[in-house]
């Protein structure tokens, strides 16, 4: 395996979906290539930041308001 | 209230809840609404990261879908089409704000010689578990979003935000699941390669 097709490889591995071989292909490709271990975990890392640009919960506002919300929705267009 | 997240987009709901609906039943509506609050805000949240333009895409996809109520078909998976309502009025929004054109994104193949090599060493990455290094680093995440094209960031923001399964994710953006799949991975690894540069860059 190259440093490309592993590029290609890394998110199926991640998902975990990559057959036994070909992740045990990438494996020892990552263990010979610092270049791609870092590239390992630096898409886990890219990936954990993806999920703290969350918003942890749906603002107050939304709850107090969605019933106005849906009546509003429903009123005849003006 | 809620519905279970397995049930909310890829499948469709009983067919008395649809009849009920496209006879424009109110609190039939309300109960749709409500079991779709969350994710539907979710989805204008993720893509557009304004809270006010959040709400008002919320608001504008209810009142769309009342007003198209009198086309869901009985096999209609409804999650799915509340989702693509939201996710349109969302476009919609992203484009009329959009001050600067997309950035093309890079030919993966350039980052590699002809040997499949990786041509480019990168610089070592802050520690994972800095909290302030993190945030730091989640804060330029957010800002390199804004350079990517239209639909690579609303499958980033539905995927690695909003954490919606690819079946999800396809059924809401109209994509083939293997389709979501590619297009989002060449996403993260130019987030990544962005975000290494500029690491590289403020060091």
């Amino acid at each position: 395996m190259t440093c490309r097709e592993l590029a290609d490889r890394v998110g199926v591995y991640r998902a975990g979906e990559l057959p036994v071989a070909a992740r045990a292909s990438l494996l020892f490709h990552a263990w010979m290539c610092p270049c791609c271990r870092a590239l390992l975990s630096t898409y886990d890392v890219t990936l954990a930041l993806s999920v703290e640009l969350a918003e942890q919960q749906v603002p107050e506002e939304v709850a107090r308001e969605f019933d106005r919300m849906i009546e509003r929705a429903m009123a005849p267009a003006s | 209230m809620a519905l279970p997240r397995s049930e909310r987009y890829a499948t469709g709901v009983s067919l008395p809840l649809v009849q009920r609906l496209r006879s424009r039943d109110r609190a039939a509506f309300t109960e749709l609404c409500h079991a779709h609050r969350d994710r539907l805000y979710g989805i204008a949240w993720s893509v557009t990261r304004e809270r006010q333009e959040a709400l008002d895409i919320l608001q504008d996809t209810l009142t769309s879908a009342w007003r198209s109520i009198e086309q869901l078909q009985d096999d209609t998976a409804l999650g799915a089409w509340l989702g693509q309502i939201a996710l349109n009025h969302a476009r919609m929004r992203l484009r009329s704000r959009r001050r600067k054109p997309a950035e093309a994104m890079d030919d993966i193949d350039a980052w590699y010689d002809d040997g499949g090599h990786r041509l480019e060493r990168h610089t070592r990455w802050p520690r994972a578990d800095d909290a302030l290094e993190r945030a730091r680093m989640a804060q330029r995440l957010a800002t390199l979003v804004e350079r990517l094209p239209e639909d690579a960031r609303e499958l980033w923001a539905l995927a690695d935000v909003e954490q919606l399964s690819m079946q999800e994710i396809s059924a809401i953006a109209g994509l083939h699941v293997a389709n979501v799949k590619t297009r989002l991975h060449r996403t993260r690894l130019q987030l990544r390669e962005w975000l290494a540069i500029e690491l590289k860059g403020a060091r």
